[in-house]
């Protein structure tokens, strides 16, 4: 029996997209709204316009790691909207198999709410322009100080030490004169990449567990792992932080789809085991 | 066909839903899943939908554990829940995204089914009322060419009439093949169409029989009030005078089943020596 087959599973996502067309639509029109607001924000003092920028390009990075952690959290069973039975018995009754069923899910969804954000930031971006444009100001993007920011985080240090060295990455994120943040390491990368899965694998695995206050456990647990993230870079190694991640990655994705695979429709209880 | 055998299933530790469940559903055949609220009927088709695991026991439908839940298990049946959510998109746009997953699905039947429900092809959704969207659910599971269909309280929400245009579309789609099996609290309903009923009472099959089986050991009459009630093995107050089950006799006329009444009859116990 093929239980991934990649035809059943292109059309099980384009099932799930469409299936959850209102709610992507509701995400993007909000996101949208709260860029273009942030942006317009700018021109209220039209004097400094530069440093405006700087400010929104760290609120838009707020937003984006809120939302993505958000995202992250919109499991059939992480959700209000689908925590119900009935979206529950229809999506478990779909002839797709389970592994297909948890990667369109826990994977590929993520990834299309992020790549609405994107969207929703470029419209917002040129929306912005226009009206500069309409005020009679000379139009701005922001997108090379939101890329700019994306970079710093990936290429804030040299070294992997400096990687863990908070002070730097802090000045990273405020913009400041950091000389020689913009080297680009895979190591780094690599060890960057891990610690954003193992965010996203405490919101999956929790999603799938608990069907009430998902969001905030899951904050809780990705606190708890931080704190442990934080003991063992003081007390022991910074080098083992990447190898704990990714045994917690590992670990968190392996039991989350273990749980999902033997998901009831049993209504009522604050726990899907 | 579907093997229940001594099937155990419980939501918690206090009480069992089943304990011990023997049941076989047989193609070509319609059955009536009845029993009391609280009873186990939906338990019972979300169990064979593989929705829920029992606890022990053995449930294998065409030889497939439910609960596996293997695509092609998945593809030849089709649940109808008693509430169920439709995105809010054209028929047209839900039929494309749907009928790949079911290889027998077919167009035409679906049509059949619209039309036999006076339903337009070119609906939206989102803009139908709770009757529509179940009559819409109800074809297009028709449709689905599945093997196995269940229903859970099918005709809850449709509106006088549409309760015998559902009778007629689902009279209309019955295959050799095909199992379906109603659980339903409304009787009148369904009771025209079902080859076979089965009542659930505390955690057990109390009754299980053909109509054919019922109707040949059992007639349904009214009879006046004043008239005695000679032979009767059960009797309810009806308008028409009461509404009695007496046994049949080999040269009498078989009489139609009064399902609600032969209910009644069963989970009081009425008919406890001659079932």
């Amino acid at each position: 029996m093929n239980m991934f087959n990649r035809k059943r599973f292109a059309h099980y996502v384009k099932w799930d997209i469409c299936n959850q067309r209102s709610k992507e639509t509701q995400v993007f029109g909000i996101l949208l709204l709260s860029f273009t607001l942030i942006m317009l924000m700018l021109f209220i003092d039209t004097s400094s316009v530069t440093k405006g920028m700087h400010l929104t390009a760290f609120l838009m990075s707020a937003i984006i790691i809120v939302f993505a952690t958000f995202a992250a959290c919109q499991s059939p069973f992480g959700s209000k909207a689908n925590s119900t039975k009935r979206s529950r018995i229809s999506q478990l009754m779909v002839p797709a198999s389970m592994p297909e069923k948890f990667v369109s899910t826990y994977v590929v969804r993520p990834i299309l709410f992020a790549a609405i954000g994107i969207i929703a930031f470029c419209l917002a971006d040129i929306i912005q322009q226009l009206w500069a444009k309409m005020i009679g100001i000379a139009p701005q993007s922001h997108l090379p100080y939101a890329i700019n920011r994306v970079r710093e985080i990936v290429y804030q240090a040299g070294t992997v030490a400096q990687f863990y060295d908070k002070a730097r990455l802090y000045a990273a994120m405020r913009g400041g004169n950091v000389a020689d943040m913009h080297v680009f390491n895979p190591v780094i990368f690599i060890y960057s990449a891990i610690s954003c899965l193992s965010c996203y694998a405490c919101f999956t695995f929790f999603g799938i567990v608990f069907r009430r206050f998902t969001f905030f456990i899951s904050l809780l647990s990705l606190g708890l792992i931080m704190v442990s993230d934080l003991y063992i870079i003081k007390h022991i190694s910074y080098h083992l932080v990447p190898l704990t991640n990714l045994v917690c990655v590992v670990t968190l994705y392996y039991y989350a789809y273990q749980n999902y695979r033997k998901l009831q429709i049993i209504h009522g209880k604050f726990m899907n085991i | 066909m579907i093997e229940i055998k001594n099937l155990r299933f419980a939501y918690n530790k206090k009480a069992n839903v089943y304990d011990d469940l023997n049941l076989t559903f047989k193609e070509n055949c319609i059955y009536g899943l009845l029993g009391k609220n609280g009873m186990g009927k939906s338990t019972l088709l979300y169990l064979i939908s593989g929705l829920l695991s029992p606890q022990s026991g053995r449930l294998l439908v065409d030889g497939k554990q439910p609960n596996k839940r293997t695509p092609d298990f998945l593809s030849d049946i089709y649940l109808v829940p008693e509430e169920f959510d439709l995105p809010k998109m054209s028929l047209k746009q839900f039929t494309q995204y749907h009928k790949d997953f079911y290889p027998n699905f077919s167009l035409e039947q679906l049509k059949r089914c619209l039309r036999d429900f006076e339903l337009a092809e070119d609906l939206d959704l989102k803009a139908l009322s709770l009757g529509d969207k179940k009559k819409v659910f109800m074809s297009f599971a028709l449709a689905s060419g599945t093997k196995i269909l269940l229903m859970d309280e099918p005709t809850n929400g449709l509106d006088i009439p549409s309760k015998s245009l559902f009778r007629k579309v689902i009279a209309g789609s019955m295959s050799e093949d095909r199992i379906l099996v109603i659980s339903t609290h409304q009787v009148h309903d369904v009771e025209s169409l079902l080859d076979h009923i089965v009542i659930l009472d505390h955690q057990k099959v109390l009754f299980n029989a053909s109509i054919a089986d019922i109707t040949t050991r059992y007639d349904f009459k009214y009879r006046h009030q004043s008239e005695q009630n000679e032979g009767v093995l059960y009797a309810e107050p009806a308008l028409q005078g009461n509404a009695v089950i007496t046994p049949h006799h080999e040269n009498d006329e078989e009489t139609p089943l009064n399902l609600e009444l032969f209910f009644n009859a069963i989970t009081k116990g009425a008919l406890n020596e001659h079932v």
